[in-house]
């Protein structure tokens, strides 16, 4: 196991460089130049000598390679500078939110695994019945429903009706519910799906059959055989989903006034806070790469023949 | 013919032609719009905000006196247009891109599918907001940023079936016979693979109203006073408290609208397999 | 001689919609302590629907059956899943076809013996290591050590098989069922599970169930033989008889069909059997028959008894003892 997780960090370093490449070519690319993108930041009027005194403060007169190694050196520190709107230092900012998208995520995460998983459960134990089709009709519902029309109808529901939750900011355990629920909900819809169907196929399976065979107890023929073995195509498109996950909470964080990554970087777009965007890009980036890396081993975790094959 | 077939086994089921119906409905009234919208989308009338639904103003007015029920109307043709467009674009692109590199392989193959891997590992909608960063907001940019992350799925849905395609006997036959790779990737391997793109086209359809949509509720879609469905939400929070209409009937025909696609586009789907089988 | 496994009146019917079709009709026989009974088929006759019933692990949304099974005496309940439990594995244990899918493949061979012991036994950790590895190395494992440690699917077909005797074996079961156990495995190992499943045999005083389309098989291990057709036994005796003088004209056909160096032709039996919805209860087999007279299609398939063992379902007159 453990030479696997090396091999799999090794390979990581190049992607790393990739992207940290892109992420800092991202604000030489700017139609404009990024001088002009500061001064417009500060409301400055882009003259040719704020031009040139923008430049000579950002650095931007000195060498490309020089340039990208001064940023990498600071970026590897997780020191991303100035941001270009506010005039603080870019990372408390960003690892702020970073820490409240991904305490929504975790919320939404306990969520779909509350649900989804009696959900599917009690599909597959009685396939074709009335429940199994409502289970089937809401999978489809979740998947369809934009994430800003459900949450403004949680908003409607229980903050305006019934005054129950806080409808906007990220004040106490009360203010997660709404949001991680709105951000589960299209999950919850697929993931009972994958669960039933996965079960279904696993109940009539082989290795089910000889297991009670052998005389084992229907509670372990269910729990260490059907459902263990029918949950491993879910972890793995699970895994694969977190990301997803992370980044859909755009919306969510919009629409609860979430202070997360989804609201800094839009916010960052409209001011044109590129070192912010900067920073944005290779935080999600290590993000990525950090959670696909943990999905890789957890997946072989769960399945040896992935381990012993590579 | 083949079509009639799947169509027949598709429309056994009582929810597609139910959810059919609806999406023909909404279609032929939002195409229609400039003849059924009962007002103008622009004009203005202070003096009756947040009216409830009439038989002037069938869902009633906005925060400007404006009538919701023809913003609707026409903000439905700006999402559903541009969904289009994103979709059919990105399709035609992909499946091309995919056929090439699932027919030739080799060098060009695993550039393509390096690609491909390492935008997969981001999801769109990051990369989506770093486009939108460097060109700005607007429906134009949000366009080509679709496009950038969307090829992807048919890239390697069609690479994946033209690969399996590739190496039955009628392909060799069409080479040994001196057709040029074009003939042969657009005569034979194409028609093959047109069914289950369709399939995907659909159901990708119904992502991508999700994604502009949702774009455009966050301010960098669509731009105000135009009516599309997401930014009618976006203008409409602040009035959460006093006239839920406004956010409502967009969000349903959203809904709506993608519930009914996908409907369709999963049973297109599971009736093409049974055909396979 | 009190029979260790009694079989009466097995029916087995499928169920579809609103129609049951029969699978399996009036199957009855009865095992003797230390005995083999080889049923033999081709895919259809319901030889491992047999199996599966007496197990009572026929699932009763898609099968109804009826019979009275006797184990060692006791009436076994196959229709209450939880106390067929406390049975399977214990007083009648299974070998299955495919090995390579029978197994968890994401559970050890220690983890499989772990807990199958563990739903019947008290023993702890080390009893069950200890026990396992013995039976292992009775299976003729080189290394029994490793390959208790080993996943599934880092073993061969025949090794599976083998732990697949060891499992079934451990716990000295009173009837051992084997389903086809060497379809799925090449020529070559055949031949030595078949020896192993009779030394167990011996070793144990175990009566044994073997059920196959292969000839060789059958012939290598039974005591007595069952030949199924379409549902029915429609002939049953003991091996010798069966092998030398089969009376019933599928039989013939059958052994006639065995490949063998001194013909130069195959003959083979014209036809394929009837569907399960394409059957009645009358004689299925009458089409292909070579000895097809008159009555043959209304023919209720009864048993005719020829002797004290051996009994037939036909109604041809001219059945005669044919040699092989």
């Amino acid at each position: 196991m453990g030479k696997y997780i090396i091999k799999r960090l090794l390979q990581l370093i190049p992607i790393l460089l990739v992207v940290s490449i892109l992420a800092f070519g991202l604000v030489r690319v700017l139609p404009g130049g990024a001088a002009v993108a500061y001064l417009t930041a500060r409301n400055i009027a882009p003259t040719k000598e704020s031009i040139a005194a923008a430049e000579e403060y950002l650095g931007l007169n000195q060498p490309l390679l020089t340039q990208y190694f001064i940023w990498l050196k600071g970026a590897a520190a997780f020191d991303f500078g100035v941001s270009y709107a506010s005039n603080k230092a870019i990372a408390p900012e960003i690892l702020g939110a970073l820490r409240n998208t991904m305490g929504l995520a975790a919320a939404a995460m306990v969520w779909l695994v509350l649900i989804s998983v009696p959900l599917g459960i009690f599909s597959a134990k009685k396939p074709n019945s009335a429940f199994d089709h409502f289970s089937r009709g809401f999978a489809f519902l979740g998947a369809s429903a934009p994430s800003f029309l459900v949450g403004f109808l949680l908003v409607l529901l229980f903050s305006v009706k019934l005054n129950l939750l806080p409808s906007f900011g990220k004040r106490n355990f009360a203010s997660y519910i709404m949001p991680s629920l709105t951000l589960a909900l299209g999950y919850i819809a697929s993931y009972s799906r994958i669960l039933r169907n996965s079960l279904l196929e696993n109940m009539r399976s082989t290795n089910v059959l000889y297991a009670r065979a052998r005389g084992l107890k229907e509670k372990r023929v269910f729990s260490a055989h059907t459902l263990r073995n029918s949950m491993i195509p879910v972890v793995t498109n699970f895994c694969l989903s977190v990301g997803g996950m992370l980044a859909g909470s755009v919306i969510v964080e919009d629409v609860f006034s979430w202070p997360g990554m989804g609201r800094l970087i839009i916010s960052s777009i409209e001011a044109r806070d590129y070192p912010m965007i900067q920073a944005y890009v290779v935080i999600m980036a290590l993000l990525y790469i950090t959670i696909n890396l943990v999905a890789d081993i957890l997946c072989a975790a769960i399945n040896p023949k992935i381990r012993y094959e590579a | 013919m083949k079509t009639r077939f799947i169509l027949k086994r598709m429309y056994r089921k009582k929810s597609v032609i139910f959810f059919t119906i609806i999406l023909a409905i909404i279609l032929f009234a939002v195409i229609a719009a400039p003849l059924i919208a009962p007002n103008d989308i622009y004009k203005t009338d202070l003096l009756n905000r947040f009216a409830p639904p009439s038989a002037q103003f069938p869902f009633g007015t906005d925060e400007l006196g404006r009538c919701i029920f023809s913003r609707i109307l026409f903000g439905g043709r700006a999402s559903l247009t541009y969904a289009l467009i994103a979709t059919t674009v990105a399709a035609i692109i992909g499946t091309t891109i995919g056929m090439i590199s699932g027919y030739k392989g080799g060098r060009v193959d695993g550039l393509i599918m390096r690609i491909c891997d390492i935008m997969y590992s981001f999801p769109h909608l990051v990369i989506t907001l770093v486009i939108v960063a460097i060109l700005g907001s607007g429906i134009y940019n949000i366009l080509i940023a679709m496009l950038v992350t969307q090829w992807l799925y048919y890239a390697r849905m069609s690479r994946g079936m033209t690969m399996d395609i590739r190496n039955q006997d009628f392909v060799a036959a069409a080479r040994s016979n001196g057709s040029s790779t074009a003939k042969i990737i657009f005569k034979h391997i194409l028609p093959n693979i047109v069914p289950q793109m369709i399939a995907l086209t659909t159901i990708d359809f119904g992502h991508t109203i999700l994604t502009i949509s949702g774009l455009s509720f966050l301010g960098l879609g669509v731009q105000p006073p135009s009516p599309e469905w997401g930014a009618l939400i976006n203008s409409a929070r602040a009035f959460i408290y006093t006239d839920i209409q406004m956010i409502l009937w967009p969000g349903l025909m959203i809904l709506l609208v993608v519930l009914s696609v996908n409907v369709i586009g999963d049973n297109l789907r599971d009736a093409l397999d049974m055909k396979m089988n | 001689m009190e029979p260790v496994l009694e079989v009466k009146d097995l029916n087995i019917s499928l169920k579809e919609g609103c129609n049951t079709y029969k699978a399996v009709e009036n199957v009855s026989f009865s095992i003797g302590k230390g005995q083999t009974l080889g049923i033999i088929g081709e895919s259809g006759s319901g030889k491992s629907l047999t199996c599966m019933a007496i197990l009572g692990l026929l699932p009763a949304d898609v099968w109804d059956y009826d019979a009275e099974i006797v184990l060692n005496g006791r009436s076994l309940p196959f229709r209450d899943n939880k106390a067929m439990r406390g049975y399977r594995g214990t007083d009648i244990a299974l070998i299955m076809q495919n090995p390579m899918s029978a197994f968890n493949p994401v559970m050890t061979i220690k983890r499989h013996f772990e807990e199958t012991l563990a739903a019947h036994k008290n023993w702890n950790k080390n009893q069950i290591k200890a026990a396992a590895l013995e039976m292992l190395s009775q299976m003729r494992i080189k290394n029994p050590e490793t390959v208790y440690n080993s996943y599934p699917f880092q073993c061969s077909g025949g090794m599976l098989q083998r732990i697949m005797i060891a499992l079934a074996v451990i716990m000295e079961p009173s009837v051992l069922i084997a389903d086809e156990p060497t379809t799925a495995l090449d020529l070559t190992v055949q031949f030595e599970i078949i020896k192993l499943i009779n030394q167990m045999r011996k070793k144990y005083n175990t009566s044994v169930v073997i059920v196959s389309h292969d000839l060789n098989v059958i012939a290598g291990i039974a005591d007595e033989i069952a030949v199924m057709y379409s549902g029915f036994i429609v002939e049953q005796a003991p091996a010798e008889e069966v092998l030398n003088s089969p009376l019933h004209p599928y039989t013939a056909g059958l052994f006639r069909s065995r490949p063998s160096y001194s013909k130069e032709r195959l003959s083979e039996i014209s036809g394929q059997p009837l569907s399960l919805k394409q059957r009645n209860s009358m004689c299925m087999f009458s089409e292909r028959c070579p000895l097809k007279g008159e009555g043959c299609s209304n023919f209720e398939m009864l048993a005719h008894k020829v002797s004290d063992d051996h009994f037939v379902r036909c109604c041809a007159k001219e059945m005669t003892k044919t040699s092989a």
